[in-house]
């Protein structure tokens, strides 16, 4: 049946559309993840390849 | 750089070293294989058009060495590059030791074992013929082995450290290793049929998709991830200033993950890949520019307001031209992928000037660049010599001008001469050769391009000497740092995104399963659907003699410039006959299609001259092409083929589903006889005496069966 599946889907057609949404989709994902990040941990984040980058 | 948000409440300061011998070691190994492995490329620089330079040993001949600089350039020189690097930075971005010394004294000296493998086998002609992955199985396996005690000794460093969040660098490590890992075993499956002979499983236009998956990703996740990870942390470093913004990181790291694994089939574009892999390939390519270029500017603008002290310091330098590069392999790559310009691209040199910019810029540079911040650093001096880093740098930048410049002219000249039609509506350079003599003064200038950039590597090679000896090597680096509290719970407002990003087994998992959506969607419907590899009735098995002779060619590497995959255009199919179709290569283990055509193509060169045209051409090409570049294979005149296993041969064949009758491997060597007699018989005609078990014999047998299944009318002369 799976391989059923995949004769039916496999145009290209569908398949332009349905990479359309993967790379918006991806995209908007990766987007809403990183403004939902806090000023101060990206701050932090970015200094750690510095040697003074503890919090106490 | 202070900061003043408690994300942790760490107040017992634990003592720990750092191991710097692991990062020396691996140092000296990127500096010596990079000049050896840029030696092998300026070596066939020169052959290409002075193919004498082989002194007629078979080891040293173009066909066989190519492979040598390919893969010495990436996994000698950069695979070296990216252990440092990442042994370096990975113990101070977890502020904690490599979890094993052990380990890492395995996978140092097992990875130099691997590399000398290689130096031994490729030129010896013991190889899979699968671009960038020719190592035979044995070898394959120790890489397997190797890959797995670096990922180890990696991952668990990453456990065992004190630093609760990990840096984007290591996201990078992270995904280098885990997808490496699939596509090494993936695109490795093989059946051996003695030590140093296997065949892949995969045939035809499913092994070309496997292998160019892989090929493709070979770039993505050994040129560039690992690199991108070294830049994120030693860019800052050498800059003295953060990132410019963590944020784009973070959706450089994922985008780029995710879209480039599926755009290795920009690598078939015209071949008889169904179109809709094809086209997947074309998009995610185009899609690619984003992600890449964020990490560009992000790379660029860190330096805001340090352009000044990209004046002074060479390493500034090297790291700015690195990602300059990066950026411009990565915008050309898009565009290469686009059919219309890959139709005038492909099979050219402008691939190998687009490779160039990113090997010899983007890689070369960042290592260079890298190698003169750390190596004062680790030897507690200032660099030997500043000013001649500097003339490293011009003559390095130089070098790369000079070598890609005249390949782009030599590419689009040779391409648009093989389309070239006269107003007869024939072709004007019906003669292949016409094509090639004509860029000639373009390959001479790319060797002196090719000098330059070696000979500023070398330059470097002194200047790094001089320092360690003026030097004292600081073996094991004292620090110290909070050990992590056991028990951790979130700030108020928690971040959710910590919870990938704090641990790292989660994250290797998400890592696996954003590069395996691309890998499952275009390579399983290639496997299940039948309607993608159409069968034709009239292709037949190789006859032992052929199937033998096929293992010759791929041995000499004559895949290294010939290709065999005629396009869907006129002036291919004019020139060389009907174009490729899929139903072709069924038993072809491995696909011959290749990937740079410095000579003709010869999908369909059965037929079109007499067998002593190829054993003369054979002996000496230029008897028969006055003014060809291709080598002299004349010790296939005198060696003979290894008919002691060819029941084996056959029986993997039986085995890979190839349908000869049952039991043939009994009289496969009767039918090899037979048919050496005949083309003996012929040859003899022409008096030419050669004996049957020749491999001269074997090849052209091979030559001659080369698309005659379902060749309908003869072609014009190439």
């Amino acid at each position: 049946m799976f391989k059923q599946i995949l004769e039916n889907i496999w145009t290209f057609e569908l398949l332009g559309i349905i990479s359309l949404i993967i790379f918006f989709g991806m995209f908007v994902l990766i987007f809403v993840y990183v403004i939902k990040i806090d000023k101060k941990f990206i701050d932090y984040a970015s200094s750690l390849p510095f040697e003074k980058n503890n919090f106490e | 750089m202070e900061h003043s948000v408690p994300l942790q409440s760490e107040t017992n300061l634990e003592s720990f070293r750092y191991d710097n011998k692991i990062v020396m070691l691996f140092i000296k190994a990127t500096v010596i294989w990079g000049i050896i492995g840029m030696l092998v490329g300026l070596t066939i620089a020169f052959q290409i058009y002075i193919p004498a330079l082989n002194f007629g040993i078979p080891w040293l001949t173009f066909s066989h060495i190519r492979p040598l600089h390919t893969n010495g350039a990436i996994f000698a020189f950069v695979g070296n590059g990216i252990f440092f690097g990442v042994y370096y930075s990975l113990q101070r971005l977890c502020k904690t030791r490599m979890y094993s010394d052990t380990l890492g004294l395995i996978h140092f000296w097992g990875w130099q074992l691997i590399i000398v493998l290689a130096v031994v086998t490729i030129p010896l002609g013991i190889t899979t013929g699968k671009e960038y992955a020719e190592l035979e199985w044995p070898i394959d396996i120790l890489i397997t082995l190797i890959w797995v005690v670096f990922g180890i000794n990696m991952m668990m460093t990453i456990i065992k450290r004190r630093e609760r969040h990990m840096y984007v660098a290591i996201w990078f490590y992270i995904a280098t290793f885990v997808t490496v890992a699939v596509l090494h075993i993936i695109n490795s499956v093989e059946l051996p049929v003695s030590l140093l002979k296997s065949y892949p499983v995969y045939a035809g236009v499913q092994d070309a998709l496997v292998q160019w998956w892989y090929g493709h990703n070979a770039v993505a996740f050994f040129l560039t991830t690992p690199y991108l990870g070294l830049m994120y942390y030693f860019l800052p470093k050498a800059a003295e200033r953060p990132i410019y913004s963590y944020k784009l990181s973070i959706i450089h790291f994922w985008a780029l993950i995710f879209i480039y694994i599926w755009a290795g089939p920009h690598h078939l574009l015209f071949s008889s890949l169904p179109d809709w892999a094809q086209s997947l390939g074309t998009v995610f390519s185009i899609m690619l520019l984003a992600p890449s270029w964020g990490g560009m500017f992000n790379g660029l603008l860190t330096l805001r307001g340090a352009w000044d002290k990209v004046r002074e310091d060479p390493v500034l330098k090297f790291l700015v031209v690195a990602i300059t590069a990066y950026g411009m392999a990565t915008f050309e790559g898009p565009m290469l992928a686009i059919k219309s310009v890959n139709a005038i691209s492909h099979f050219t040199d402008w691939t190998i000037a687009h490779v160039h910019v990113g090997v010899l810029g983007w890689n070369g540079f960042l290592t260079f660049g890298i190698l003169y911040w750390i190596v004062p650093k680790l030897f507690r001096t200032n660099l030997w010599s500043k000013k001649l880093a500097n003339a490293h740098f011009w003559i390095g930048f130089l070098g790369i001008i000079i070598y890609v410049v005249p390949l782009y002219w030599a590419g689009i000249t040779q391409s648009l001469m093989w389309k070239q039609f006269t107003s007869d509506g024939i072709l004007q350079y019906a003669n292949f050769l016409e094509t090639v003599t004509q860029i000639i003064p373009m390959y001479i200038i790319r060797s002196v391009g090719g000098t330059l950039y070696f000979t500023g590597a070398v330059l470097m090679g002194v200047n790094l000497y001089k320092t360690m000896r003026g030097g004292s090597f600081l073996a094991e680096e004292e620090a110290s740092a909070p050990a992590l509290a056991k028990s951790y719970r979130e700030p108020s407002g928690a971040i959710k995104h910590r919870i990938l990003e704090a641990k790292p087994i989660p994250f290797l998992i998400a890592a696996l399963i954003v590069i395996l959506i691309g890998s499952v969607v275009e390579i399983v419907p290639m496997f299940l659907i039948k309607t993608n590899v159409s069968t034709i009735a009239a292709v037949k098995p190789y006859t032992p003699l052929e199937l033998t002779g096929r293992d010759i060619y791929v041995a000499e590497g004559c895949y290294t410039c010939h290709s065999q995959l005629i396009r869907p255009f006129r002036s291919e199919t004019m020139r060389y006959g009907d174009y490729a179709k899929s139903g072709e290569f069924v038993y072809d283990h491995p696909f011959q299609w290749g990937s740079k055509r410095t000579g003709p193509d010869l999908e369909r060169e059965g037929g079109r001259f007499p067998n002593s045209w190829h054993y003369f051409h054979l002996d000496d090409p230029q008897s028969m092409s006055p003014g060809s570049i291709m080598p002299r294979f004349k010790w296939l005149l005198v060696d003979d083929a290894d008919l002691s296993i060819l029941p084996a041969k056959i029986n993997a064949m039986i085995t890979l589903g190839v349908p000869y009758p049952q039991n043939y491997s009994n009289v496969a060597l009767t039918d090899y006889n037979t048919q050496a007699n005949t083309i003996v018989a012929d040859l003899k005609n022409s008096g030419i005496i050669v004996q049957p078990q020749k491999k001269i014999i074997a090849l052209i047998a091979y030559l001659q069966r080369l698309g005659t299944d379902i060749k309908v009318t003869k072609p014009a002369p190439k």
